[in-house]
């Protein structure tokens, strides 16, 4: 990905092999290193630790629930409840 | 239009900043969604982390795409990524700011500022910096210094690290993160002074 403020990604089944001691010390270190340097994957490692989560079916289950969303945003009640802070943010 | 947006994917190639303008201009939810899926994961560990189990998060991780959906609109992104991050910890803290939950909410996190962005790893990497590094460590205490050793320089693991030192594997963490925090001052301090010099 060609993505500039993504140097490298690591996915949640990194994050989850990275728990279960799946990961070679070198895998780690580079995890360990990227969760350094930004918050936000370090953060999420720290989640991933949680005690009994499944987290390839968790995320799938997510994928599915998001996907169903644009149907519900269709008509659009959550801009018309959230746009009353700055009116004239209707959609074009 | 597709209500499964997931599937019809074909901004693959455009940065974040290039989906947010699309989205912006055009309001397209497949839009957004597409940058969403970029980050769900972590935003899901986000929430694993502040809820501690899986299903309060998993609401949450619904809840904070509905959120962009203004939210995107109304704010200025430069970095996506890291408001992502913002918006996620905010929805979460917001979730578990009621006085019952109070005390297991991390003020900490938000607090300590973490988007200060300590590129520490570019830096180490120069061989330039290595003399300055070494004054530097010295400055640290022994256990900072050791563990950033071991972890910068030798590239050790936490747990390898954990098994060489007797330490607890959080204890090294912290040891490395308050270390590299203290580097990083001390870094951009002697940077200040050899601009001087040059």
């Amino acid at each position: 990905m060609a993505d500039n403020n993504n140097i490298k990604t690591f996915s949640a089944a990194d994050i989850e092999k990275y728990h279960k001691g799946q990961l070679s010390p070198k895998e780690m270190h580079s995890l360990e290193k990227a969760a350094l340097d930004d918050p936000f994957l370090a953060d999420a490692l720290e989640g991933y630790a949680t005690p009994g989560i499944n987290v390839a079916a968790d995320i799938a289950e997510l994928k599915k629930r998001l996907s169903k969303k644009p149907k519900k945003q269709r008509s659009y009640p959550c801009m018309a409840a959230a746009s009353h802070h700055s009116p004239g943010s209707e959609r074009r | 239009m597709p209500v499964a947006f997931l599937k019809n994917i074909s901004h693959n190639s455009l940065t974040d900043k290039e989906l947010v303008a699309l989205y912006k201009e055009s309001g397209d939810m497949a839009l957004l969604g597409e940058l969403y899926q970029r980050y769900m994961e972590l935003v899901y560990g986000v929430c694993l982390k502040y809820f501690k189990e899986p299903e309060t998060a998993k609401d949450s991780v619904i809840q904070i795409f509905e959120e962009l959906v203004g939210k995107l609109k109304k704010h200025e992104v430069e970095n996506f990524k890291g408001w992502l991050h913002q918006v996620a910890k905010n929805h979460c803290l917001m979730q578990l700011r009621t006085p019952k939950n109070l005390k297991t909410v991390e003020f900490k996190t938000e607090l300590v500022q973490n988007e200060e962005n300590v590129h520490l790893n570019g830096v180490l990497e120069k061989e330039e910096n290595f003399q300055r590094l070494e004054n530097c460590l010295g400055t640290l205490i022994p256990e900072q210094r050791e563990a950033i050793r071991l972890f910068y320089l030798e590239g050790k693991c936490y747990n390898e690290i954990v098994e060489m030192t007797g330490q607890e594997w959080n204890q090294v963490r912290s040891f490395i993160q308050n270390g590299r925090r203290n580097l990083k001052i001390c870094m951009e301090k002697n940077e200040v002074e050899a601009g001087t010099r040059t």
